[in-house]
């Protein structure tokens, strides 16, 4: 994997790992400093591991002109997203920010506060991982800054980072694709509304969009199965439904993940953030959707009007959100049948997350009305950066004319 | 001419995409959003004077405890819901079934018959006030 990527992916997983050994800290009631120096640690050490062991020297080298034009674009890219965030951000984010991350936060903020998490009222969530408030508390306390520009700069970082990882992994193999998929991303409005709400959807789209990312480089060293373990890890640290895509990810990937002796990298790589969440999951409340099951699910999963309310709002969704995502299918497929080829691996295991969604969505105790009305937009956002991504990696076999041509050395 | 030349290549060669380039990038674009931010929200809203007239019910209500925001705020739909979600980190708590405690913010100059006849009903548990609103805690006997 190329070094200006590996640092890219970096960054997301140092607040994952500060927000684990925060949590476990709070639990055994450590003092405050020794997250704060592991957190220290783990940076400077993966750092120069993954610079030693997953980064790769880089085999393809740009003209000057594509040197320019791809530093121009990234540039152009940063400077629309930072300007436009000033337009759009709401000073509180949005209502999971207040009731959710940002509220469990405050518990977490004091060691003597975080034993209230858990006898919250349901309608609070305290089942809900802990990536987002847990990294805002730690946040909060090593800044000394007991404001809501802590996560607003987090949700920031983590909403720029997404267009910036899928434009860093393709700007060598077709820069002109990997402008287009950048430049979809940064002007989506929809997009940059629920990462500056501090969704915590934005958050697990970048750790999925960087496990397919790690994904694809784990052909050129296996270090990079390390890396993406702990990415996978981080889903369920993320959100609840992260689990379930983790779950998707490791079926499709079973052999990249653990033959030829990769699963000590994938044990190794996973276990912090199995052990942090199996903790935090023994303590929590049980989840609202998988303690309502009862003798009605079945009744559930019969229900034909179930399913037609899904799909309804399942296609507004595409026909409203995420048209960029839709035509960008549509012209996969197409892509597909001539070149005569099998849609890839990964773009199958997103389409089973989706159904994966609809088949929680049909067995929700709640009204599923409410609950499809309410959460469908966001969940799609959790894959709409890897189908981009994905997608572009296929188009970029495509040639277009810009600049001196490319040459492998 | 050629000077220049040079000078372009160098500063190409140094911004081909290395890792720290895009570091510095990344970290300007953080720095001017989070300032920006602060700029745009300078200003302290209701739920900021709320929250700071808010500090002693600390006294009173223990880090968990359930509170029920009663707004009376005119040409304000979206306040209590706001100021409650606001204020949850202040050691108080959301709307619940048992609304037993309740908040009140009034208009310092409002006269509401329907705050007094809920003042009547309930023992007064801590009252504040600011230049803008008058806070009351109560609790419903």
């Amino acid at each position: 994997m190329q070094r200006n990527l590996l640092n890219i992916i970096w960054l997301p997983l140092l607040p994952g790992f500060a927000s684990m050994v925060y949590y476990l800290s709070l639990l055994v009631g450590l003092p405050f400093i020794v997250p704060v120096l592991l957190v220290v640690a783990f940076g400077y050490f993966s750092y120069r591991w993954l610079g030693t062991y997953v980064a790769v020297a880089e085999t393809t080298s740009l003209s000057k002109t594509q040197v320019a034009w791809s530093y121009a674009i990234l540039t152009v890219g940063v400077i629309i997203i930072t300007n436009k965030s000033y337009y759009i951000a709401p000073q509180y984010g949005y209502w999971d920010s207040w009731t959710i991350w940002n509220y469990h936060a405050k518990f977490l903020q004091d060691p003597a506060y975080r034993k209230y998490l858990f006898s919250l009222n349901p309608e609070l969530h305290a089942d809900y991982p802990l990536y987002l408030s847990a990294s805002i508390a730690f946040l909060r306390r090593l800044t000394g800054c007991d404001n809501f520009v802590v996560p607003y700069a987090l949700g920031y970082a983590i909403q720029l980072l997404v267009p910036v990882s899928i434009y860093v992994a393709l700007y060598r193999k077709n820069l002109p694709i990997a402008a287009l998929a950048f430049f979809l991303i940064i002007t989506d409005d929809f997009y940059l509304e629920r990462g500056l709400g501090q969704y915590a959807d934005v958050p697990l789209a970048l750790f999925f969009l960087c496990a397919f990312i790690c994904i694809e480089e784990a052909k050129k060293k296996p270090g990079a199965i390390l890396v993406a373990a702990a990415l996978i890890g981080c889903f369920g640290w993320v959100k609840n439904e992260g689990l379930m895509l983790a779950a998707i990810f490791i079926l499709f990937n079973i052999r990249t993940l653990f033959g030829g002796g990769r699963w000590k990298y994938f044990l190794a790589g996973i276990a912090l953030p199995a052990i942090t969440l199996i903790i935090f999951k023994i303590q929590a409340p049980a989840n609202d959707l998988i303690s309502g099951q009862g003798p009605k699910t079945r009744e559930m999963l019969t229900d034909s009007s179930r399913y037609a309310i899904v799909w309804e709002y399942l296609t507004y969704n595409f026909n409203h959100f995420y048209i960029p995502l839709k035509i960008g299918l549509i012209a996969y497929f197409i892509f597909c049948i001539a070149e005569r080829r099998w849609p890839s691996r990964n773009i199958v295991a997103l389409l089973c997350c989706i159904v994966g969604y609809c088949i929680v969505y049909l067995l929700t105790p709640k009204s599923i009305d409410w609950h499809v009305h309410t959460s469908m937009d966001r969940v799609l956002m959790q894959l709409m950066p890897s189908f981009m991504y994905l997608m572009a990696l296929r188009f970029s076999r495509l040639r277009f004319s810009l600049g001196e041509k490319q040459t492998d050395q | 001419m050629s000077a220049r030349v040079n000078g372009l290549s160098l500063l190409l060669y140094f911004a081909q995409m290395k890792g720290w380039v895009v570091y510095l990038l990344l970290a300007l674009s953080v720095t001017v959003a989070a300032y920006s931010y602060t700029v745009k929200f300078a200003e302290p809203t209701d739920a900021d004077r709320v929250q700071k007239a808010l500090k002693g019910t600390d006294k009173y209500l223990s880090f968990g405890s359930h509170l029920v925001f009663k707004c009376t705020v005119p040409g304000s739909d979206l306040f209590p819901e706001y100021v409650s979600y606001y204020l949850t980190p202040v050691k108080l708590v959301l709307p619940t079934s048992e609304r037993d405690t309740t908040l009140l913010l009034t208009s310092i100059d409002a006269k509401d018959a329907g705050i007094d006849t809920m003042i009547a009903h309930s023992s007064v548990i801590w009252e504040n006030k600011d230049d803008k609103y008058r806070y009351l805690l109560i609790h419903h006997l």
